[in-house]
């Protein structure tokens, strides 16, 4: 396991484009005049957009050139050319990115011509993005830690010998019986799902059996004749219904005048 | 033989299927408007749009993705959208131009343009943005130098990109 020492580290980045470099001439420098920023490490230009008019006249050959020289690697870090040659002058308005190129790339800019005409009114920016670069840290020695070098460690993984005494064997008999108890309920688990897995079986043989009975069964005889008979032809007044109904009558005129 | 039919008549029925077919096609060309324009007032009998007279140009933007797929088609206006009542007659000009170009292969269009009444065309031959400005005079009186009535006046420029 190594162990670093690093900073936490982070900035928003400033998104902006410069003034028009070509204000001042057909040639500039990217200086923090033209850039409006100062022209530090963090600084990228992502794009480029110009604009000129293009005057001449037809049939004549005319190019116009934008430019900028790569101060670090030689040659040109942007150059975009326009061919007017037997085409009719006009105002052109381009914009071409360039992805985040570092401005210590980016030399001098111009722009060049070549045959017969002129460029009037002509407007170059740049954009850019800055984000602040990370502080440099002094290098800080690494320290690498092996945990099985480690001698704390070493002692405390070694192993140990002791005589036993009475509370191991106590402990080790605590033990035995706790495993006994376990292998009796683990037994009795065992046995309970097999006598459940029977009594299913069971039900499920006697259930269509008993219905089949119920339903096969016959009553004796195949029918019971009505046996009452009306004795002598009359049915006399149960008198003491209707003395009972005369009791609740009451009653109810009496729960009744409770309520008037 | 009528259980043969029957099956056939059932597979033919399980084989028929309406398979959607969907496609979306995206416009190539965008005409958008960058600068409304407005009318100046150098007179009374007077309304244009020429910044000398107090007026601003519209500028319509086409920006197109393939090359030699459309026209531009624009038309200066012939007539108020909104006005005051007007009595008498309205003499229009107008003129329609290429203001700015991103590619040189643009640089022609003014050139190439083919202009028909208050209409002028253009074969949109390379990629990219062109900008157009259109001019727009209003004369009233017909000649007779008449002053426009007090109000406000509108009118429409047409811009369309027509598939070639």
């Amino acid at each position: 396991m190594a162990v670093y020492s690093a900073a936490c580290f982070s900035s928003d980045p400033i998104y902006g484009y410069s003034n028009n470099a070509a204000a001042g001439g057909g040639s500039w420098s990217m200086s923090e005049s033209v850039l409006g920023v100062a022209p530090v490490p963090g600084l990228d230009i992502s794009g480029v957009l110009y604009r000129y008019t293009a005057v001449k006249e037809r049939p004549d050959d005319f190019t116009v050139t934008i430019q900028n020289t790569n101060a670090v690697d030689g040659g040109y870090v942007f150059r975009e050319t326009d061919d007017w040659s037997g085409r009719t002058g006009q105002t052109i308005v381009k914009q071409i990115p360039v992805g985040y190129v570092p401005i210590r790339f980016w030399g001098d800019g111009e722009i060049v011509t070549t045959g017969v005409g002129s460029v009037e009114d002509p407007a170059v920016v740049y954009t850019y993005r800055y984000i602040e670069p990370e502080p440099e840290l002094p290098d800080l020695p690494t320290y690498t830690y092996n945990a099985l070098e480690d001698p704390a460690v070493i002692a405390a993984t070694e192993a140990t010998e002791r005589p036993e005494t009475d509370e191991d064997e106590a402990k080790k008999d605590d033990e035995d019986e706790e495993k006994k108890d376990m292998e009796k309920a683990l037994a009795a688990l065992q046995s309970g799902l097999e006598m459940a897995k029977g009594q299913d079986g069971l039900l499920a043989a006697m259930n269509p059996v008993t219905m089949t009975q119920y339903y096969a069964a016959t009553i004796p005889g195949g029918a019971y004749q009505e046996t009452v008979m009306l004795d002598g032809g009359q049915i006399k007044d149960n008198k003491r219904a209707f003395r009972s109904m005369a009791n609740d009558r009451l009653h109810n005129q009496m729960v009744e005048e409770q309520w008037r | 033989m009528k259980k043969i039919l029957l099956t056939c008549l059932i597979a033919g029925t399980a084989q028929a299927a309406e398979v959607p077919i969907e496609g979306t096609v995206q416009s190539r060309c965008l005409i958008n408007t960058d600068v409304a324009g407005v009318y100046g007032n150098p007179n009374a009998y007077t309304l244009t749009t020429t910044p000398a007279d107090g007026g601003v140009l519209p500028v319509v933007r086409y920006d197109v993705s393939l090359a030699d797929a459309y026209k531009a088609r624009i038309t200066y206006p012939t007539e108020f959208s909104t006005s005051p009542s007007l009595s008498d007659m309205v003499t229009w000009t107008g003129s329609v131009t290429v203001l700015e170009v991103s590619d040189v292969g643009m640089a022609d269009y003014d050139t190439d343009a083919v202009e028909y009444d208050q209409t002028k065309e253009y074969d949109l031959t390379a990629t990219g943005t062109t900008w157009f400005k259109v001019a727009s005079t209003a004369t009233y009186g017909g000649g007779g130098n008449k002053a426009f009535p007090g109000g406000t006046y509108r009118s429409v420029v047409v811009a369309e990109c027509i598939a070639q």
